[in-house]
């Protein structure tokens, strides 16, 4: 990758305290994302895959500067989002825009589907009224919908056709970045292709940027020129879509590709099942945190938390956080 | 062996043509299962496919006489050993369930009582089922807890389910279904709540079970892929009917039904490049509403191949092939 990217992030963290009793003293911390570092170049697609639990929406989050940062800097087409003014930092955010799971949550079930696309808009004063209207007729047109759409509201609407009215609320700023949070994971699978491939056309025609969050691998490859797993509040590797399907090197993501069921009888053969739980993320194991299941694990691990190392080729970087990598 | 269950032979559930009816509030009326007809032989493991709505767990409940509501079933048969079990008077149903039949449900956090201990709760249905003293009882739940993984069975038997994970959860739910060794095991989306490395643990689990204990099992999933590694024969449903059944193998090497083939179509394949090239093949559209009635096949506006005959009437379920059978006219140009 030549040039800046258009999102840097470095050493980012998002801690939150644990608090007990009537007091509400602090009991602990939980650490969702510790220590994240990546690079998304304009035009790429970053897939981010983990568990629940991983820290991978809290990154998304925090990316955005949503969730204010414990520690670790964001950088947006060379600017510190963290030292932007307040005003600033809205007008940043008409670049860089979120679409969640359920989009129903992100829309107001009392305004119309219209209203609700224009709201970005209103509300960061683009365009004069008749400019907004024309703009919410292009933009349903963008995401499929038919412009009569704008008229009714969004309980009206289907699982997918809502995921649409979200991208196009989404995109209604023009942005460049989208964080793509879990976009796929509660629709019907015959639904989900429709979605995915709607977002790479939009992705092609608006030269968007992702930041695509899963727990579904195979859409996770489908959709993304480089992917990175996390664990417990961790990136343990990051690697080009087909290098890391073809070769992972972490024993987490040898795991984790070894659980996705795959649509073929004969292939369900030999898997790698991982034994226990994901320890809690307010209390971590020393060491590499995810010794605890790891099949290779030895006493180095407990005492020693791995780096990323490169262990990738030549304009092909391959990080990976482990010692027996 | 009576001389009804010799006449069923192999087969321990005979469901036929089962019809169930949802009244809606301010009138109109859910077909929520329109006439589904399976067999599932003991020992066997079949999995009923479908997405939301398609009525999959509908006929599950239908079939357990947990219906919600107002939902009604309103003909059809469930011959379990020979028994209707649709035609159960209530109580008798109640023996039947969990003894019989053992049910795992999708979500472990809300299927077990937050106020009763583990172990009061793995020896609830050996206490309703079964005249066993406490000791029994007990060395009964270590067991269980020792067969579904759960270390240091023991010392857990005294805790509360808050006190387990989501995974340790759905293993103890399991321990709960199997308990009274039941000859059918009825598992509606058992690993749909759970992470990926997770539902890798439980779906082996359940299989090992499976073979251990000789359970027949009745796999609830709306998730294509995962059927592949756990079913002998999969049942696929859309709006309410079977639209395909077939052997594993069979159903994934040569779909016979558009709606098979078009879930199969557009997921992605881990050992196809799709990455920045191919594009995944959606099915157009979405599923019908069930509220109204549907003349002819209820995927034919989304199907690719309908002609005239198949917006005109409904194409039966037939045999397309050995144990393969297949609702569509088109079917022999698939």
């Amino acid at each position: 990758m030549s040039g800046t990217p258009l999102v840097e992030v470095r050493d980012l963290s998002l801690h939150f305290a644990v608090r007990h009793g009537v007091l509400r003293r602090q009991a602990g911390t939980v650490k969702a994302v510790d220590g994240v570092s990546f690079d998304i170049a304009e035009g790429e697609t970053l897939g981010l895959v983990g568990e629940s639990g991983c820290g991978k929406s809290s990154t998304g989050r925090a990316v955005l500067h949503l969730a204010k940062p414990t520690a670790g800097r964001v950088r947006f087409a060379g600017e510190d989002l963290g030292r932007l003014s307040a005003p600033d930092l809205r007008r940043a955010r008409r670049d860089m825009q979120m679409i969640f799971q359920n989009p129903f949550a992100s829309l107001n079930p009392r305004l119309s589907v219209g209203a609700g696309i224009r709201e970005p808009l209103d509300i960061h004063g683009l365009g004069s009224v008749s400019e907004r209207e024309a703009r919410v007729n292009d933009l349903l047109k963008l995401v499929g919908l038919d412009a009569s759409a704008a008229r009714l509201h969004p309980h009206e609407f289907s699982g997918g056709q809502r995921q649409r009215i979200g991208l196009a609320r989404a995109l209604a700023t023009r942005p460049r970045f989208v964080v793509a949070d879990e976009p796929i994971s509660a629709l019907d699978v015959s639904i989900r292709a429709q979605i995915v491939n709607l977002m790479r056309d939009l992705k092609d025609r608006l030269g968007l940027t992702y930041l695509f969050i899963a727990h579904d691998l195979a859409m996770v490859r489908h959709m993304s020129d480089r992917v990175a797993v996390m664990y417990l509040g961790r990136i343990v590797e990051i690697a080009g879509g087909d290098e890391l399907f073809d070769r992972p090197l972490h024993p987490y993501t040898k795991a984790l590709l070894s659980a996705i069921p795959l649509p073929d009888p004969d292939a369900a053969g030999d898997r790698l099942v991982l034994e226990g739980d994901l320890p809690s993320p307010s209390n971590l194991p020393t060491g590499c945190r995810f010794r605890t299941r790891c099949p290779i694990a030895a006493p180095r691990c407990a005492s020693e938390d791995p780096p990323l190392r490169d262990l990738g080729s030549e304009g092909a970087p391959h990080p990976v956080a482990c010692h027996f990598a | 062996m009576n001389s009804q269950e010799r006449d069923q032979g192999g087969v321990l559930l005979d469901l036929r043509d089962l019809m169930t009816r949802i009244p809606i509030e301010g009138g109109g009326v859910v077909s929520a299962v329109n006439g589904v007809s399976f067999r599932v032989a003991r020992g066997e493991s079949l999995a009923l496919v479908g997405e939301s709505g398609s009525g999959k767990s509908m006929t599950a409940l239908s079939i357990l006489g947990l219906l919600p509501g107002p939902g009604r079933v309103t003909s059809g048969q469930a011959l379990f050993n020979g028994r209707d079990l649709l035609a159960l008077p209530p109580e008798a149903m109640a023996g039947v369930r969990g003894r019989e039949i053992g049910i795992v449900f999708q979500d472990p956090a809300t299927s077990l009582n937050p106020v009763l201990t583990i172990g009061r709760q793995l020896t609830e249905g050996l206490r309703q089922h079964f005249q066993l003293s406490e000791a029994a009882r007990l060395d009964r739940a270590l067991e269980l807890l020792a067969l579904v993984g759960i270390a240091d069975a023991k010392d857990r038997l005294a805790s509360y389910p808050h006190e387990f994970s989501g995974g340790q959860r759905q293993r103890i739910l399991i321990a709960m279904a199997v308990a009274c060794e039941p000859s059918l095991l009825i598992a509606d989306e058992p690993t749909t709540a759970l992470d990926a490395t997770i539902q890798a643990q439980i779906v082996e689990l359940l299989k090992g079970l499976q073979r251990r204990l000789g359970m027949a099992m009745l796999w609830i999933t709306h998730d294509l892929a995962l059927v592949a590694g756990l079913a002998e024969r999969v049942a696929v449903m859309y709006a309410g009917s079977i639209v395909e059944n077939a052997p594993v193998r069979d159903l994934f090497r040569r779909p016979r039904h558009p709606y098979t083939l078009g879930l199969l179509k557009a997921m992605p394949r881990k050992d196809a490049r799709h990455h920045g090239g191919d594009r995944l093949v959606p099915i157009p559209g979405s599923p019908p509403d069930l509220r109204g009635q549907i003349a002819g096949c209820a995927f034919a506006p989304r199907c690719t191949m309908a002609v005239d005959d198949c917006r005109a009437g409904r194409p039966p379920l037939v045999p397309v092939g050995p144990g393969h059978e297949a609702a569509c006219f088109k079917s022999e140009e698939l």
